[in-house]
Order: structure tokens, then sequence, then C-alpha cells
């Protein structure tokens, strides 16, 4: 069968011949859909205690997700409002478990503060997407590794707007896609464990990875993987894994 | 509302009955979009560097970030953040409504540097919906 389907590239890029990681969108790839996003808090207990946090999100899937921490009360009496990748201030982990139905999210005393755990008493805040999609094995062909074409200043190209939102006039951010910015698009997803996870995009990709205990059900995001050219090594037993068309080197 | 919209199915799945994590797009989930994506390299010998990335998106957003050090071999990229508890460096980020700030740090006890190649990706979407 031949190529067929639909694709659009960004801007200032020849839809015909441009690199895959230059489109926003390709009906031969995923994308990573956002099906719904939370705000959350909890207290900061003392030690020993535990504040869990809990979203029912009711997918019934396992889902990738991301969550940005949004300080503690204490800090922003200080600070500006900030958003924190999966780390808190200290660059500590975010304690958090990915379930069926459920994302839970541990705070304990030690957030933001590892030495003394002076913000006990305190508010925690989050904000939390998850996403549409599961860890299902997919890996998407390498159309073309090429590129051409230059910029344009010329508005052009392809718009859907949220619902509720007037696709001619919303913002950008308002879009479920536009083709004024690019997409994550998903080279391979799925599961592995033991051995490293191949890919053959030629280039150093980014990726979401998450540790995954099947006995329990459950992923979290882990920072322990390193990214290679044709390879992703983590330490972790089993991992769920997004790889991204997405060059991270030059 | 009755239902309508823009929907394409992964291959092998019907468009009018599959479920929403089987299409490549539906209008009835945004995808991530990047607003601002690009790289740099600074060297840390010690004490914390900031790199500040303006934004201007007016917002909190949220970023990705990833780095590789000169000093291994490999090449390998990281995810940021790597934990401070984690061997002789660590890496964190955040973005506010203005910035977004990378913070490297690298300690081999003897005052050694390391420089940190990095790439990043600022996202559309709101880090921040309080």
């Amino acid at each position: 069968m031949g190529d067929y389907g639909a694709a659009v590239s960004q801007k200032g890029y020849d839809i015909k011949t441009c690199a895959d990681r230059f489109l926003v969108y390709s009906s031969a790839f995923h994308g990573l859909k956002i099906f719904n996003t939370y705000t959350a808090s909890t207290t900061i207990p003392t030690d020993p205690n535990i504040n869990t946090i809990t979203i029912t999100h009711n997918l019934g899937y396992i889902a990738p997700c991301i969550i940005l921490y949004n300080m503690n009360s204490d800090l922003l009496i200080d600070n500006e409002d900030r958003a924190y990748f999966f780390s808190d201030s200290y660059g500590q982990m975010i304690t958090h478990r990915m379930k069926v139905n459920t994302l839970e999210i541990d705070v304990d005393q030690w957030i933001d503060d590892p030495d003394y755990g002076n913000h006990a008493g305190a508010t925690a805040y989050f904000t939390v997407y998850i996403f549409a999609e599961d860890f299902a094995e997919f890996e998407g062909s390498v159309i073309n590794t090429g590129i051409s074409s230059g910029e344009s200043s010329v508005d052009y190209g392809f718009r859907i707007s949220k619902p509720g939102f007037d696709v001619k006039t919303c913002a950008n951010k308002d879009c479920v896609l536009t083709s004024s910015k690019a997409s994550m698009i998903v080279h391979k997803k799925g599961e592995e464990a033991g051995v490293p996870i191949t890919h053959s995009l030629g280039y150093i990709p980014s990726s979401l990875t998450y540790a995954y205990s099947e006995v329990d059900g459950e992923l979290s995001f882990t920072p322990a993987f390193s990214i290679y050219d044709n390879r992703i090594e983590f330490v972790d037993s089993t991992v769920l894994y997004v790889i991204f068309k997405d060059k991270l080197n030059g | 509302m009755a239902d309508y919209g823009f929907r394409i199915s992964q291959a092998g799945n019907d468009v009018k009955t599959c479920a929403d994590r089987k299409t490549v797009l539906t209008s009835k989930y945004p995808n991530l979009k990047q607003a601002l994506v690009g790289s740099g390299q600074v060297t840390v010998t010690g004490n914390i560097p900031e790199v500040n990335i303006t934004h201007n998106l007016g917002y909190i957003p949220f970023a990705m970030v990833f780095f590789r050090m000169a000093s291994d071999p490999d090449g390998a990229y990281l995810p940021s953040p790597q934990p401070y508890e984690a061997d002789n460096y660590w890496a964190r980020h955040y973005c506010n409504d203005t910035i977004l700030k990378l913070l490297f740090s690298y300690d081999d006890g003897v005052g050694g540097s390391e420089t940190f190649y990095y790439k990043y990706y600022i996202f559309l979407d709101k880090g921040n919906l309080w």
C-alpha cells in the first residue's frame, strides 16, 4: 500500500519533504492528547505522616501524566508562582503513583526542605496533566529524515479549536491543534523490561519514561534513564515509555 | 450538546466507535503544543549558575528539559530533574510567568568544572492552573 493519510507541517517547512520531526501532525503518528487537567493541594504533614492526594480519572487504564509542583504557601509569600516539573524546589522527586483509575501524590514534611522540614502546616499546590493515551505497543515509521524550505512570514495553515473556542480568533493555547505550533509527535511507545529500549530515529530524541510495577499496577515518572541515538537505557526493572520525534542533539 | 468535531483513528481502529485513546487526533482533547524550543550550554564550577530563558507568554507554562554533560563520552541525554542526592551533579528547572529557569550543579570535590548542554521545550499549556 502506498503512503496515504493526512499531515500538517510546521510553518516554513515543506509538507512533502520535511523531516518527520517538523510536522505538527501526521495520521501516521500518534500525538499526546490531554485527557484532563487538575489542580490539587494538601497540607504538609509532620513526619512520619504522609498526606496523599487522590485524583480520580476513571480512564480504566494506566496513562502518562505530568505533575507540576506549584510550591507551598510558605514559599509563595516571598517568591513568584512557579511550576516545577515532577520535583519540588530542591529537586526532590514528587512521589506519585498512576493507577488504572486514580493518580496518587504523596506529600511529607520534607518537601521543599529536606534538611529541616520547616514547612509542616503549609499547603502544597500541584497542577496535573493526564493524557488520553495508553502504553500499547506502537512504533511509527521514519518517513522522512531530511528538511527543506525556509521561513515564511505569511500566516497560513491548519487550526482546530477546543470546544467552546472560536477557531478564527482563539489563542493558540486554546487550539486542539494548530500548524503555528509544533506538537509532541510520538515515534514509539510501549513497555520494556531488562533490555534497553531501541529506536530507529538516528538522533537522540526526547522521551517520557515511567517506572512500572506490574504487581502494584502503578507507574511513576522516573529520571533514571539515559537517551542515546539508537536506544534508551534505564535503571528500573520495567518501564513504560513514550519516545517523541524531537531531536535533542544539534 | 450533540457529539461533533474532528476525529482520526489509529490504523486498524474504527473512527466511529474506537476509544479516544485509539485516536491519532480528536477535537475532544487538545494535544500538547510547543511554544518555544531551544538549546544552549553552560559551564558549572561548583556554584549554581542560573540560565534564564524568557518566554513572554504572560502566564506560567511548563517545560521539559534534557541535558548531557561534556565529560560523558557516550553523549547520553538525561531528563531534568535529576535529584540532588544523585552522584556529583543535579539539575532542575521551573517556569514562572516570564522565564524558564535552569539550575545545574556540579561538584566533583576537587573544584573541577562541567559543561552542560541542554535542550528545552516550553509548552503553550499552563503549568499553574491555580
